[in-house]
Protein backbone atom coordinates (compact mmCIF):
# COMPACT_ATOMS: atom_id res chain seq x y z
CA UNK A 1 0.00 0.00 0.00
CA UNK A 2 2.81 2.40 0.94
CA UNK A 3 4.46 1.44 -2.31
CA UNK A 4 1.33 2.36 -4.20
CA UNK A 5 1.11 5.74 -2.53
CA UNK A 6 4.77 6.44 -3.28
CA UNK A 7 4.25 5.56 -6.94
CA UNK A 8 1.19 7.76 -7.11
CA UNK A 9 3.17 10.71 -5.74
CA UNK A 10 6.01 9.97 -8.16
CA UNK A 11 3.56 9.89 -11.06
CA UNK A 12 2.00 13.19 -10.08
CA UNK A 13 5.39 14.83 -9.64
CA UNK A 14 6.59 13.51 -13.01
CA UNK A 15 3.48 14.74 -14.79
CA UNK A 16 3.69 18.15 -13.14
CA UNK A 17 7.35 18.41 -14.07
CA UNK A 18 6.69 17.54 -17.72
CA UNK A 19 3.89 20.07 -17.81
CA UNK A 20 5.91 22.86 -16.18
CA UNK A 21 9.09 22.33 -18.18
CA UNK A 22 7.31 22.41 -21.52
CA UNK A 23 5.19 25.38 -20.44
CA UNK A 24 8.39 27.24 -19.56
CA UNK A 25 10.05 26.30 -22.83
CA UNK A 26 7.02 27.61 -24.68
CA UNK A 27 6.95 30.86 -22.69
CA UNK A 28 10.63 31.51 -23.37
CA UNK A 29 10.09 30.67 -27.03
CA UNK A 30 12.65 27.87 -26.97
CA UNK A 31 9.85 25.72 -28.35
CA UNK A 32 8.96 27.95 -31.31
CA UNK A 33 5.79 27.86 -33.40
CA UNK A 34 7.12 25.13 -35.65
CA UNK A 35 8.21 22.87 -32.79
CA UNK A 36 5.01 23.57 -30.92
CA UNK A 37 2.94 22.50 -33.87
CA UNK A 38 4.79 19.20 -34.00
CA UNK A 39 4.58 18.76 -30.25
CA UNK A 40 0.82 19.21 -30.37
CA UNK A 41 0.54 16.86 -33.31
CA UNK A 42 2.59 14.35 -31.33
CA UNK A 43 0.21 14.56 -28.38
CA UNK A 44 -2.84 14.19 -30.63
CA UNK A 45 -1.21 11.13 -32.15
CA UNK A 46 -0.56 9.72 -28.68
CA UNK A 47 -4.27 10.06 -27.86
CA UNK A 48 -5.18 8.35 -31.13
CA UNK A 49 -2.65 5.54 -30.74
CA UNK A 50 -3.49 4.80 -27.10
CA UNK A 51 -7.21 4.74 -27.81
CA UNK A 52 -6.80 2.52 -30.88
CA UNK A 53 -4.62 0.22 -28.82
CA UNK A 54 -7.54 -0.35 -26.45
CA UNK A 55 -9.62 -1.58 -29.40
CA UNK A 56 -7.00 -3.42 -31.43
CA UNK A 57 -4.20 -4.25 -29.01
CA UNK A 58 -6.09 -5.11 -25.84
CA UNK A 59 -9.51 -6.24 -27.03
CA UNK A 60 -8.14 -7.76 -30.24
CA UNK A 61 -10.60 -6.06 -32.60
CA UNK A 62 -8.69 -5.21 -35.76
CA UNK A 63 -10.00 -1.73 -36.62
CA UNK A 64 -9.04 0.38 -39.62
CA UNK A 65 -11.59 3.08 -38.90
CA UNK A 66 -9.99 5.22 -36.24
CA UNK A 67 -9.63 8.25 -38.52
CA UNK A 68 -13.41 8.14 -38.96
CA UNK A 69 -14.01 8.62 -35.24
CA UNK A 70 -11.45 11.40 -35.25
CA UNK A 71 -13.25 13.07 -38.17
CA UNK A 72 -16.54 13.04 -36.27
CA UNK A 73 -14.87 14.75 -33.30
CA UNK A 74 -13.10 17.29 -35.50
CA UNK A 75 -16.21 18.30 -37.44
CA UNK A 76 -18.50 18.43 -34.42
CA UNK A 77 -16.01 20.63 -32.61
CA UNK A 78 -15.42 22.85 -35.64
CA UNK A 79 -19.10 23.38 -36.28
CA UNK A 80 -19.84 24.12 -32.64
CA UNK A 81 -17.07 26.66 -32.22
CA UNK A 82 -17.01 28.21 -35.70
CA UNK A 83 -20.66 28.17 -36.72
CA UNK A 84 -22.50 28.11 -33.42
CA UNK A 85 -19.96 30.11 -31.40
CA UNK A 86 -20.24 27.78 -28.46
CA UNK A 87 -17.51 27.57 -25.81
CA UNK A 88 -14.69 25.12 -26.49
CA UNK A 89 -15.14 22.95 -23.36
CA UNK A 90 -18.68 22.22 -24.51
CA UNK A 91 -17.46 21.50 -28.04
CA UNK A 92 -14.79 19.05 -26.95
CA UNK A 93 -17.28 17.22 -24.72
CA UNK A 94 -19.79 17.03 -27.55
CA UNK A 95 -17.08 15.77 -29.94
CA UNK A 96 -16.12 12.98 -27.60
CA UNK A 97 -19.72 11.97 -26.95
CA UNK A 98 -20.76 12.00 -30.62
CA UNK A 99 -17.71 9.96 -31.64
CA UNK A 100 -18.55 7.52 -28.83
CA UNK A 101 -22.13 7.21 -30.09
CA UNK A 102 -20.84 6.39 -33.56
CA UNK A 103 -18.49 3.92 -31.85
CA UNK A 104 -21.50 2.12 -30.37
CA UNK A 105 -23.23 2.13 -33.73
CA UNK A 106 -20.15 0.61 -35.39
CA UNK A 107 -19.70 -1.84 -32.57
CA UNK A 108 -23.14 -3.41 -32.84
CA UNK A 109 -23.30 -4.54 -36.49
CA UNK A 110 -19.66 -5.58 -36.53
CA UNK A 111 -19.97 -7.85 -33.49
CA UNK A 112 -20.16 -10.98 -35.59
CA UNK A 113 -17.08 -10.04 -37.59
CA UNK A 114 -13.51 -10.70 -36.66
CA UNK A 115 -10.03 -10.24 -38.09
CA UNK A 116 -9.85 -9.12 -41.70
CA UNK A 117 -13.61 -8.87 -42.07
CA UNK A 118 -13.88 -6.47 -39.17
CA UNK A 119 -11.00 -4.43 -40.58
CA UNK A 120 -12.81 -4.09 -43.89
CA UNK A 121 -16.10 -3.16 -42.22
CA UNK A 122 -14.48 -0.48 -40.04
CA UNK A 123 -12.53 0.82 -43.03
CA UNK A 124 -15.77 1.07 -44.96
CA UNK A 125 -17.39 2.95 -42.14
CA UNK A 126 -14.65 5.55 -41.85
CA UNK A 127 -14.81 6.04 -45.63
CA UNK A 128 -18.56 6.58 -45.34
CA UNK A 129 -17.94 9.26 -42.71
CA UNK A 130 -15.34 10.93 -44.92
CA UNK A 131 -17.57 10.88 -47.99
CA UNK A 132 -20.54 12.22 -46.08
CA UNK A 133 -18.35 15.11 -44.90
CA UNK A 134 -17.22 15.59 -48.47
CA UNK A 135 -20.80 16.06 -49.62
CA UNK A 136 -22.26 18.34 -46.99
CA UNK A 137 -21.95 21.96 -48.08
CA UNK A 138 -22.67 23.26 -44.60
CA UNK A 139 -19.31 21.94 -43.44
CA UNK A 140 -17.47 23.05 -46.54
CA UNK A 141 -17.58 19.92 -48.68
CA UNK A 142 -14.26 19.01 -50.28
CA UNK A 143 -12.63 22.36 -49.55
CA UNK A 144 -13.33 21.94 -45.84
CA UNK A 145 -13.68 24.47 -43.06
CA UNK A 146 -11.27 27.33 -42.49
CA UNK A 147 -10.78 29.90 -39.74
CA UNK A 148 -11.80 27.58 -36.95
CA UNK A 149 -11.03 29.42 -33.72
CA UNK A 150 -7.83 28.30 -32.06
CA UNK A 151 -8.65 27.43 -28.46
CA UNK A 152 -6.15 24.67 -27.97
CA UNK A 153 -3.06 25.55 -25.98
CA UNK A 154 -0.52 23.54 -24.04
CA UNK A 155 -2.67 23.12 -20.88
CA UNK A 156 -5.50 21.66 -22.99
CA UNK A 157 -3.27 19.32 -24.96
CA UNK A 158 -1.44 18.20 -21.86
CA UNK A 159 -4.58 17.59 -19.82
CA UNK A 160 -6.26 15.61 -22.58
CA UNK A 161 -3.20 13.51 -23.39
CA UNK A 162 -2.44 12.71 -19.75
CA UNK A 163 -6.13 12.09 -19.08
CA UNK A 164 -6.42 9.64 -21.98
CA UNK A 165 -3.37 7.68 -20.91
CA UNK A 166 -4.43 7.54 -17.25
CA UNK A 167 -8.03 6.57 -17.93
CA UNK A 168 -7.19 3.88 -20.46
CA UNK A 169 -4.39 2.56 -18.26
CA UNK A 170 -6.76 2.36 -15.29
CA UNK A 171 -9.42 0.68 -17.39
CA UNK A 172 -6.98 -1.97 -18.62
CA UNK A 173 -5.83 -2.67 -15.08
CA UNK A 174 -9.30 -3.41 -13.78
CA UNK A 175 -11.63 -6.36 -14.04
CA UNK A 176 -13.24 -4.71 -17.07
CA UNK A 177 -9.87 -4.46 -18.80
CA UNK A 178 -9.10 -8.08 -17.97
CA UNK A 179 -12.40 -9.01 -19.60
CA UNK A 180 -11.33 -7.22 -22.80
CA UNK A 181 -7.92 -8.91 -22.82
CA UNK A 182 -9.56 -12.29 -22.19
CA UNK A 183 -11.74 -11.76 -25.28
CA UNK A 184 -8.59 -11.14 -27.30
CA UNK A 185 -6.93 -14.25 -25.90
CA UNK A 186 -9.81 -16.70 -26.31
CA UNK A 187 -13.36 -15.52 -26.79
CA UNK A 188 -14.94 -18.94 -26.24
CA UNK A 189 -13.19 -19.38 -22.91
CA UNK A 190 -14.03 -15.79 -21.94
CA UNK A 191 -17.69 -16.42 -22.61
CA UNK A 192 -17.65 -19.60 -20.58
CA UNK A 193 -16.17 -17.58 -17.70
CA UNK A 194 -19.21 -15.32 -17.71
CA UNK A 195 -17.88 -12.48 -19.87
CA UNK A 196 -20.54 -10.86 -22.06
CA UNK A 197 -18.40 -10.64 -25.19
CA UNK A 198 -20.73 -8.36 -27.14
CA UNK A 199 -20.92 -5.91 -24.26
CA UNK A 200 -17.16 -5.58 -23.90
CA UNK A 201 -16.44 -5.38 -27.60
CA UNK A 202 -18.88 -2.49 -27.86
CA UNK A 203 -17.47 -0.92 -24.70
CA UNK A 204 -13.95 -1.02 -26.16
CA UNK A 205 -15.15 0.59 -29.39
CA UNK A 206 -17.05 3.22 -27.44
CA UNK A 207 -14.17 4.22 -25.18
CA UNK A 208 -11.71 4.14 -28.08
CA UNK A 209 -13.98 6.31 -30.23
CA UNK A 210 -14.59 8.70 -27.33
CA UNK A 211 -10.89 9.54 -27.11
CA UNK A 212 -10.47 9.64 -30.89
CA UNK A 213 -13.26 12.25 -30.83
CA UNK A 214 -11.26 14.29 -28.32
CA UNK A 215 -8.20 14.01 -30.55
CA UNK A 216 -10.28 15.25 -33.49
CA UNK A 217 -11.58 18.20 -31.50
CA UNK A 218 -8.06 19.21 -30.43
CA UNK A 219 -6.93 18.90 -34.03
CA UNK A 220 -9.73 21.09 -35.38
CA UNK A 221 -9.32 23.82 -32.79
CA UNK A 222 -5.57 23.99 -33.12
CA UNK A 223 -4.94 23.82 -36.86
CA UNK A 224 -7.57 26.42 -37.93
CA UNK A 225 -8.36 24.31 -40.93
CA UNK A 226 -10.15 21.01 -41.65
CA UNK A 227 -10.80 19.03 -44.77
CA UNK A 228 -12.25 15.55 -45.24
CA UNK A 229 -9.16 14.17 -46.94
CA UNK A 230 -7.16 14.56 -43.74
CA UNK A 231 -9.23 11.67 -42.35
CA UNK A 232 -8.79 9.19 -45.15
CA UNK A 233 -7.64 5.60 -45.12
CA UNK A 234 -3.99 6.64 -44.75
CA UNK A 235 -4.66 8.40 -41.46
CA UNK A 236 -6.16 5.21 -40.00
CA UNK A 237 -3.16 3.28 -41.26
CA UNK A 238 -0.80 5.85 -39.72
CA UNK A 239 -2.41 5.37 -36.31
CA UNK A 240 -2.35 1.60 -36.66
CA UNK A 241 1.33 1.71 -37.58
CA UNK A 242 2.11 3.67 -34.41
CA UNK A 243 0.31 1.06 -32.32
CA UNK A 244 1.97 -1.89 -34.02
CA UNK A 245 5.37 -0.18 -33.95
CA UNK A 246 5.16 0.42 -30.21
CA UNK A 247 3.65 -2.96 -29.40
CA UNK A 248 0.05 -4.16 -29.45
CA UNK A 249 -0.98 -4.43 -25.85
CA UNK A 250 1.37 -1.85 -24.37
CA UNK A 251 0.22 1.68 -23.57
CA UNK A 252 3.81 2.82 -23.11
CA UNK A 253 4.46 1.30 -26.52
CA UNK A 254 1.73 3.38 -28.13
CA UNK A 255 3.14 6.54 -26.59
CA UNK A 256 6.62 5.65 -27.81
CA UNK A 257 5.30 4.62 -31.24
CA UNK A 258 3.31 7.81 -31.69
CA UNK A 259 6.26 9.94 -30.56
CA UNK A 260 8.82 8.12 -32.73
CA UNK A 261 6.78 8.22 -35.91
CA UNK A 262 5.65 11.83 -35.45
CA UNK A 263 9.25 12.90 -34.90
CA UNK A 264 10.39 10.91 -37.92
CA UNK A 265 7.81 12.67 -40.08
CA UNK A 266 8.91 16.00 -38.67
CA UNK A 267 12.58 15.43 -39.38
CA UNK A 268 11.89 14.22 -42.90
CA UNK A 269 9.13 16.63 -43.86
CA UNK A 270 11.30 18.40 -46.42
CA UNK A 271 11.93 15.11 -48.17
CA UNK A 272 8.44 13.68 -48.65
CA UNK A 273 9.49 10.88 -50.99
CA UNK A 274 12.34 9.74 -48.82
CA UNK A 275 10.03 9.93 -45.84
CA UNK A 276 7.65 7.32 -47.19
CA UNK A 277 10.54 5.03 -48.10
CA UNK A 278 12.13 5.32 -44.67
CA UNK A 279 8.77 4.83 -43.02
CA UNK A 280 8.26 1.59 -44.95
CA UNK A 281 11.80 0.41 -44.27
CA UNK A 282 11.42 1.07 -40.56
CA UNK A 283 8.25 -0.98 -40.49
CA UNK A 284 9.89 -3.82 -42.38
CA UNK A 285 12.77 -3.92 -39.94
CA UNK A 286 10.41 -3.93 -36.96
CA UNK A 287 8.24 -6.67 -38.43
CA UNK A 288 11.27 -8.82 -39.28
CA UNK A 289 13.26 -8.40 -36.09
CA UNK A 290 10.68 -7.49 -33.48
CA UNK A 291 7.24 -8.55 -34.65
CA UNK A 292 5.70 -7.90 -31.23
CA UNK A 293 6.62 -4.19 -31.52
CA UNK A 294 9.20 -2.20 -29.58
CA UNK A 295 7.75 -2.91 -26.15
CA UNK A 296 5.76 -6.08 -26.79
CA UNK A 297 3.18 -6.01 -24.03
CA UNK A 298 5.44 -4.59 -21.33
CA UNK A 299 4.69 -1.31 -19.58
CA UNK A 300 7.11 1.23 -18.22
CA UNK A 301 6.83 1.40 -14.44
CA UNK A 302 8.83 2.56 -11.45
CA UNK A 303 9.52 -1.02 -10.50
CA UNK A 304 10.92 -1.72 -13.94
CA UNK A 305 13.17 1.35 -13.80
CA UNK A 306 14.55 0.25 -10.47
CA UNK A 307 15.37 -3.23 -11.64
CA UNK A 308 17.49 -1.78 -14.38
CA UNK A 309 17.50 -2.09 -18.10
CA UNK A 310 18.94 -5.58 -18.20
CA UNK A 311 15.99 -7.20 -16.43
CA UNK A 312 13.55 -5.08 -18.36
CA UNK A 313 14.95 -6.39 -21.61
CA UNK A 314 14.65 -9.93 -20.29
CA UNK A 315 10.95 -9.55 -19.42
CA UNK A 316 10.24 -7.94 -22.75
CA UNK A 317 11.70 -10.74 -24.80
CA UNK A 318 9.60 -13.39 -23.02
CA UNK B 1 -33.04 -34.84 -3.33
CA UNK B 2 -34.20 -33.06 -6.52
CA UNK B 3 -31.73 -33.02 -9.41
CA UNK B 4 -29.52 -30.00 -10.13
CA UNK B 5 -29.35 -30.54 -13.87
CA UNK B 6 -31.76 -32.42 -16.09
CA UNK B 7 -31.60 -33.22 -19.79
CA UNK B 8 -34.93 -34.37 -21.11
CA UNK B 9 -34.96 -35.99 -24.54
CA UNK B 10 -32.22 -33.62 -25.71
CA UNK B 11 -31.14 -33.80 -29.35
CA UNK B 12 -28.68 -31.89 -31.48
CA UNK B 13 -28.41 -32.21 -35.24
CA UNK B 14 -25.72 -30.73 -37.43
CA UNK B 15 -27.29 -30.88 -40.87
CA UNK B 16 -28.14 -34.55 -41.29
CA UNK B 17 -25.88 -35.73 -38.48
CA UNK B 18 -27.46 -36.54 -35.13
CA UNK B 19 -24.65 -35.64 -32.76
CA UNK B 20 -26.95 -36.15 -29.77
CA UNK B 21 -30.23 -38.07 -30.02
CA UNK B 22 -32.88 -38.11 -27.30
CA UNK B 23 -30.53 -38.09 -24.36
CA UNK B 24 -31.88 -38.13 -20.80
CA UNK B 25 -29.56 -37.23 -17.97
CA UNK B 26 -29.98 -36.25 -14.32
CA UNK B 27 -27.24 -34.87 -12.12
CA UNK B 28 -27.95 -34.55 -8.40
CA UNK B 29 -26.30 -32.08 -6.04
CA UNK B 30 -23.03 -33.33 -4.61
CA UNK B 31 -22.56 -36.11 -7.14
CA UNK B 32 -19.59 -36.83 -9.36
CA UNK B 33 -21.07 -38.16 -12.58
CA UNK B 34 -19.00 -39.60 -15.40
CA UNK B 35 -19.76 -39.27 -19.09
CA UNK B 36 -17.92 -41.80 -21.24
CA UNK B 37 -18.06 -43.18 -24.74
CA UNK B 38 -15.90 -43.76 -27.82
CA UNK B 39 -14.52 -40.82 -29.81
CA UNK B 40 -17.24 -38.91 -31.59
CA UNK B 41 -19.97 -40.20 -29.29
CA UNK B 42 -21.21 -36.67 -28.57
CA UNK B 43 -19.80 -36.10 -25.09
CA UNK B 44 -18.31 -32.68 -25.74
CA UNK B 45 -21.39 -31.75 -27.78
CA UNK B 46 -23.46 -32.42 -24.66
CA UNK B 47 -21.14 -30.12 -22.67
CA UNK B 48 -21.54 -27.44 -25.33
CA UNK B 49 -25.31 -27.80 -25.08
CA UNK B 50 -25.26 -27.48 -21.30
CA UNK B 51 -23.04 -24.39 -21.42
CA UNK B 52 -25.10 -22.72 -24.15
CA UNK B 53 -22.48 -22.83 -26.90
CA UNK B 54 -25.00 -24.84 -28.94
CA UNK B 55 -28.77 -24.60 -28.83
CA UNK B 56 -30.54 -27.98 -28.63
CA UNK B 57 -32.49 -29.06 -31.72
CA UNK B 58 -35.01 -30.72 -29.44
CA UNK B 59 -35.75 -31.60 -25.83
CA UNK B 60 -35.21 -29.65 -22.64
CA UNK B 61 -32.14 -28.79 -20.64
CA UNK B 62 -32.77 -27.34 -17.22
CA UNK B 63 -30.74 -26.10 -14.32
CA UNK B 64 -32.63 -26.33 -11.03
CA UNK B 65 -31.12 -23.75 -8.74
CA UNK B 66 -33.15 -21.39 -6.58
CA UNK B 67 -35.18 -20.90 -9.74
CA UNK B 68 -35.54 -23.25 -12.65
CA UNK B 69 -33.67 -22.10 -15.75
CA UNK B 70 -34.13 -23.25 -19.33
CA UNK B 71 -30.54 -23.51 -20.54
CA UNK B 72 -31.62 -23.52 -24.18
CA UNK B 73 -32.73 -19.92 -23.80
CA UNK B 74 -29.63 -18.58 -22.03
CA UNK B 75 -26.38 -17.43 -23.60
CA UNK B 76 -23.03 -18.92 -22.52
CA UNK B 77 -22.05 -15.99 -20.31
CA UNK B 78 -25.43 -16.01 -18.57
CA UNK B 79 -25.12 -19.73 -17.92
CA UNK B 80 -21.65 -19.17 -16.46
CA UNK B 81 -23.14 -16.51 -14.22
CA UNK B 82 -25.80 -18.97 -13.03
CA UNK B 83 -23.09 -21.25 -11.70
CA UNK B 84 -22.03 -23.67 -14.43
CA UNK B 85 -18.27 -23.57 -15.04
CA UNK B 86 -16.31 -25.75 -17.41
CA UNK B 87 -12.87 -26.72 -18.60
CA UNK B 88 -12.01 -27.57 -22.18
CA UNK B 89 -10.73 -30.71 -23.87
CA UNK B 90 -8.04 -28.74 -25.69
CA UNK B 91 -6.97 -26.34 -22.94
CA UNK B 92 -8.26 -22.82 -23.46
CA UNK B 93 -6.32 -20.60 -21.09
CA UNK B 94 -5.77 -16.89 -21.66
CA UNK B 95 -2.22 -17.61 -22.76
CA UNK B 96 -0.62 -14.18 -22.62
CA UNK B 97 -2.25 -13.29 -19.31
CA UNK B 98 -0.48 -14.18 -16.08
CA UNK B 99 -1.57 -17.17 -14.04
CA UNK B 100 -3.04 -14.79 -11.45
CA UNK B 101 -4.93 -12.75 -14.06
CA UNK B 102 -6.43 -15.93 -15.49
CA UNK B 103 -7.97 -16.66 -12.10
CA UNK B 104 -8.87 -13.05 -11.31
CA UNK B 105 -10.70 -12.77 -14.65
CA UNK B 106 -13.05 -15.53 -13.59
CA UNK B 107 -14.16 -13.48 -10.58
CA UNK B 108 -15.48 -10.88 -13.01
CA UNK B 109 -19.13 -11.89 -12.65
CA UNK B 110 -18.82 -11.28 -8.90
CA UNK B 111 -17.07 -7.92 -8.90
CA UNK B 112 -18.82 -5.16 -6.99
CA UNK B 113 -17.20 -2.02 -8.36
CA UNK B 114 -18.43 -0.04 -11.35
CA UNK B 115 -16.74 1.08 -14.54
CA UNK B 116 -16.31 4.55 -12.98
CA UNK B 117 -14.60 3.07 -9.95
CA UNK B 118 -12.26 1.24 -12.32
CA UNK B 119 -11.43 4.28 -14.43
CA UNK B 120 -10.77 6.57 -11.48
CA UNK B 121 -9.28 3.93 -9.16
CA UNK B 122 -11.63 4.91 -6.34
CA UNK B 123 -11.27 3.45 -2.83
CA UNK B 124 -13.98 0.90 -3.62
CA UNK B 125 -11.95 -0.27 -6.64
CA UNK B 126 -8.77 -0.52 -4.57
CA UNK B 127 -10.53 -2.38 -1.77
CA UNK B 128 -12.30 -4.98 -3.88
CA UNK B 129 -9.38 -5.45 -6.24
CA UNK B 130 -7.01 -6.27 -3.37
CA UNK B 131 -9.63 -8.54 -1.80
CA UNK B 132 -10.03 -10.29 -5.15
CA UNK B 133 -6.31 -10.66 -5.49
CA UNK B 134 -6.11 -12.25 -2.06
CA UNK B 135 -8.86 -14.74 -2.93
CA UNK B 136 -7.22 -15.60 -6.25
CA UNK B 137 -3.86 -16.25 -4.58
CA UNK B 138 -5.57 -18.37 -1.95
CA UNK B 139 -7.15 -20.44 -4.70
CA UNK B 140 -3.85 -20.78 -6.55
CA UNK B 141 -2.30 -21.92 -3.29
CA UNK B 142 -4.70 -24.89 -3.20
CA UNK B 143 -3.35 -25.84 -6.61
CA UNK B 144 0.29 -25.29 -5.55
CA UNK B 145 0.68 -22.55 -8.11
CA UNK B 146 0.83 -19.40 -5.99
CA UNK B 147 4.56 -19.14 -6.62
CA UNK B 148 3.91 -19.06 -10.36
CA UNK B 149 1.27 -16.35 -10.25
CA UNK B 150 3.21 -13.78 -12.25
CA UNK B 151 4.25 -15.86 -15.23
CA UNK B 152 2.20 -16.01 -18.44
CA UNK B 153 -0.13 -19.00 -18.50
CA UNK B 154 1.41 -20.27 -21.74
CA UNK B 155 4.72 -20.85 -19.96
CA UNK B 156 3.27 -23.40 -17.53
CA UNK B 157 3.97 -27.08 -18.11
CA UNK B 158 1.08 -29.00 -19.63
CA UNK B 159 -0.16 -30.67 -16.46
CA UNK B 160 -0.25 -27.37 -14.61
CA UNK B 161 -2.11 -25.72 -17.46
CA UNK B 162 -4.85 -28.31 -16.97
CA UNK B 163 -4.88 -27.61 -13.24
CA UNK B 164 -4.96 -23.86 -13.81
CA UNK B 165 -8.02 -24.34 -16.00
CA UNK B 166 -9.75 -26.06 -13.09
CA UNK B 167 -8.65 -23.30 -10.71
CA UNK B 168 -10.02 -20.69 -13.09
CA UNK B 169 -13.34 -22.53 -13.32
CA UNK B 170 -13.53 -22.63 -9.51
CA UNK B 171 -12.99 -18.88 -9.27
CA UNK B 172 -16.37 -18.51 -10.95
CA UNK B 173 -17.76 -20.07 -7.74
CA UNK B 174 -19.91 -22.56 -9.63
CA UNK B 175 -22.51 -25.01 -8.38
CA UNK B 176 -21.89 -27.38 -11.27
CA UNK B 177 -18.43 -28.03 -12.66
CA UNK B 178 -18.00 -29.64 -16.08
CA UNK B 179 -14.59 -31.20 -16.66
CA UNK B 180 -13.73 -32.21 -20.22
CA UNK B 181 -11.01 -34.87 -20.08
CA UNK B 182 -9.13 -33.40 -17.14
CA UNK B 183 -6.59 -36.25 -17.12
CA UNK B 184 -5.81 -36.20 -20.83
CA UNK B 185 -2.08 -36.29 -21.45
CA UNK B 186 -1.18 -36.74 -17.79
CA UNK B 187 1.18 -39.42 -16.50
CA UNK B 188 -0.09 -41.93 -13.87
CA UNK B 189 1.31 -39.92 -10.97
CA UNK B 190 -0.29 -36.68 -12.20
CA UNK B 191 -3.55 -38.54 -12.78
CA UNK B 192 -3.56 -39.91 -9.24
CA UNK B 193 -2.92 -36.41 -7.86
CA UNK B 194 -5.69 -35.04 -10.04
CA UNK B 195 -8.19 -37.59 -8.70
CA UNK B 196 -7.35 -36.61 -5.14
CA UNK B 197 -7.67 -32.96 -6.08
CA UNK B 198 -11.08 -33.40 -7.71
CA UNK B 199 -12.43 -35.27 -4.67
CA UNK B 200 -11.01 -32.60 -2.38
CA UNK B 201 -12.35 -29.56 -4.22
CA UNK B 202 -15.76 -31.21 -4.53
CA UNK B 203 -16.08 -31.28 -0.73
CA UNK B 204 -14.28 -27.99 -0.12
CA UNK B 205 -16.38 -25.97 -2.58
CA UNK B 206 -19.62 -27.93 -2.28
CA UNK B 207 -19.58 -28.86 -5.93
CA UNK B 208 -21.46 -31.12 -8.26
CA UNK B 209 -19.23 -32.47 -10.99
CA UNK B 210 -19.96 -33.87 -14.43
CA UNK B 211 -16.84 -35.17 -16.13
CA UNK B 212 -15.84 -36.59 -19.47
CA UNK B 213 -12.86 -38.90 -19.29
CA UNK B 214 -11.21 -41.62 -21.32
CA UNK B 215 -8.96 -42.75 -18.50
CA UNK B 216 -11.05 -45.53 -16.92
CA UNK B 217 -9.06 -45.49 -13.69
CA UNK B 218 -10.30 -41.94 -13.13
CA UNK B 219 -13.89 -42.63 -14.12
CA UNK B 220 -14.16 -45.85 -12.11
CA UNK B 221 -12.21 -44.33 -9.22
CA UNK B 222 -14.16 -41.18 -8.48
CA UNK B 223 -17.56 -41.28 -10.23
CA UNK B 224 -20.63 -42.39 -8.34
CA UNK B 225 -22.64 -42.83 -11.50
CA UNK B 226 -21.72 -43.11 -15.16
CA UNK B 227 -23.55 -42.40 -18.40
CA UNK B 228 -22.32 -44.04 -21.60
CA UNK B 229 -22.85 -42.39 -24.97
CA UNK B 230 -22.34 -44.03 -28.35
CA UNK B 231 -23.17 -42.39 -31.67
CA UNK B 232 -25.13 -39.70 -29.84
CA UNK B 233 -27.34 -42.19 -27.99
CA UNK B 234 -27.32 -43.08 -24.34
CA UNK B 235 -26.55 -46.80 -24.25
CA UNK B 236 -26.09 -47.36 -20.53
CA UNK B 237 -26.15 -45.74 -17.13
CA UNK B 238 -25.34 -46.94 -13.67
CA UNK B 239 -22.67 -47.36 -11.03
CA UNK B 240 -19.08 -48.10 -12.14
CA UNK B 241 -19.69 -51.82 -11.36
CA UNK B 242 -22.79 -51.95 -13.58
CA UNK B 243 -20.98 -50.23 -16.42
CA UNK B 244 -17.90 -52.45 -16.28
CA UNK B 245 -19.99 -55.55 -16.87
CA UNK B 246 -22.55 -54.06 -19.24
CA UNK B 247 -22.36 -56.03 -22.52
CA UNK B 248 -23.51 -53.07 -24.64
CA UNK B 249 -20.73 -50.87 -23.28
CA UNK B 250 -18.15 -53.54 -23.95
CA UNK B 251 -19.52 -53.88 -27.46
CA UNK B 252 -19.33 -50.11 -28.06
CA UNK B 253 -15.74 -49.96 -26.92
CA UNK B 254 -14.36 -53.19 -28.34
CA UNK B 255 -16.67 -53.86 -31.28
CA UNK B 256 -18.45 -57.12 -32.08
CA UNK B 257 -16.92 -60.41 -33.13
Amino acid sequence: MADKRRNLIRNIVTLAAIYAIIQLLISFDIIDQHLQLNLFLLCINIILAVSLNLITGFTGQFSLGHAGFMAIGAYVSAVMTLKLHLPFPLAIAASAVSAAIVGVLVGIPTLRLRGDYLAIATLGLSEIIRIIALNIDYIGGASGLADIPRYVNWPWIFAMTAGTIIIIYNFIHSSYGRACIAIREDDIAAESMGIDIAHYKILAFTIGAFFAGIAGSLYANYFYFLKPNAFGFMKSIDILVMVVFGGLGSITGSVVGAAALTLLSMVLQDLPTLRMILYALLLLVIMLYRPQGLLGNAELSWKLLKRGDKDAAATNSK
Amino acid sequence: MPPLLTANDVSKNFGGLNAIANVNIEVHPGEIVGLIGPNGAGKTTLFNLITGVYIPSGGQLKLHGEVEVDLAKASPHEIAGMGIARTFQNIRLFKEMTVLDNVMLAYHVHIDYSLWDAIFHTPSYIKSESELRRKAIELLDIFDMANKKDIPAKNLPYGQQRRLEIARALALQPKLLLLDEPAAGMNPQETADLMKLIMWIKDRFNLTILLIEHDMSVVMGICQRIYVLDYGKLIAEGTPEDIKSNPQVIKAYLGED
